[in-house]
């Protein structure tokens, strides 16, 4: 079976405060479309976009993001 | 929709539509070196005055987005877009200068091709299917773009 990557945003979010798409792409500096796809797993972010996600949420990279 | 998407959708639009009008009058009007010319000039102006008008239009209802400028998503895009319209503008240059000499044969054996427009200079065949290399080019890099935005990368 082909592994993809998924991710945990959408929790994170509302674990966070209820933190809307578009501030966490202010914080990030993507576009609010950006955050949409990546949520949709439409988007694999590159390395540094990942990090910036992580960090907003002050959890590790593999907290956000799964490979499975 | 981002404002990237839409000005994709914009550019889109316009390019089809001058498509639309530049191979009707090829079709339709009996084209001659000064014909052909005219149709080229209008062609150009019309791209060129459109894409600003509707690029400006869209700048000033999504300003903050326009502001932003493109993000790293934006750009996979249009790199991938850039490639794909490359490839279908090398092969319409390609088209052209082997039209040099396909010219020269058919004059010569007193027959015509289906790329070539009779009564028109091989110079101004050659820009005709520049022209037509470039807006096929630039459907094709917006056409990349839109699937990329609405299927996912």
């Amino acid at each position: 079976m082909t592994k993809k990557i998924t991710n945990n945003i959408r929790k994170l979010r509302f674990n966070y405060n209820e933190m809307t798409q578009k501030d966490l792409a202010d914080l990030v500096g993507v576009s609010r479309q950006t955050i949409v796809a990546i949520e949709k797993d439409k988007y694999s972010p590159s390395l540094e976009v990942a990090f910036k996600i992580a960090d907003v949420f002050k959890v590790t990279i593999a907290d956000v993001f799964i490979y499975q | 929709m981002g404002y990237q998407e839409k000005a994709s959708w914009g550019t889109l639009l316009i390019t089809l539509i001058v498509l639309v009008n530049y191979v009707g009058e090829l079709i339709t009007v009996n084209i001659t070196d000064i014909s052909i010319l005219r149709l080229l000039s209008i062609s150009f102006i019309w791209i060129i005055a459109a894409s600003i008008i509707v690029h400006v239009i869209l700048a000033i209802l999504n300003a903050k987005e326009a502001e932003k400028g493109t993000d790293e998503r934006d750009n996979i895009f249009e790199l991938t877009a850039t490639r794909n319209s490359g490839w279908t503008l090398y092969v319409f240059v390609f088209f052209t200068f082997s039209q040099l000499f396909l010219v020269q044969h058919f004059i010569t054996n007193g027959e015509i091709s289906f790329l070539i427009i009779p009564n028109v200079s091989t110079a101004y065949n050659m820009a005709n299917v520049l022209m037509l290399g470039l807006l096929i080019s630039s459907i094709i890099h917006e056409v990349t773009k839109l699937y990329y935005y609405r299927r996912g990368y």
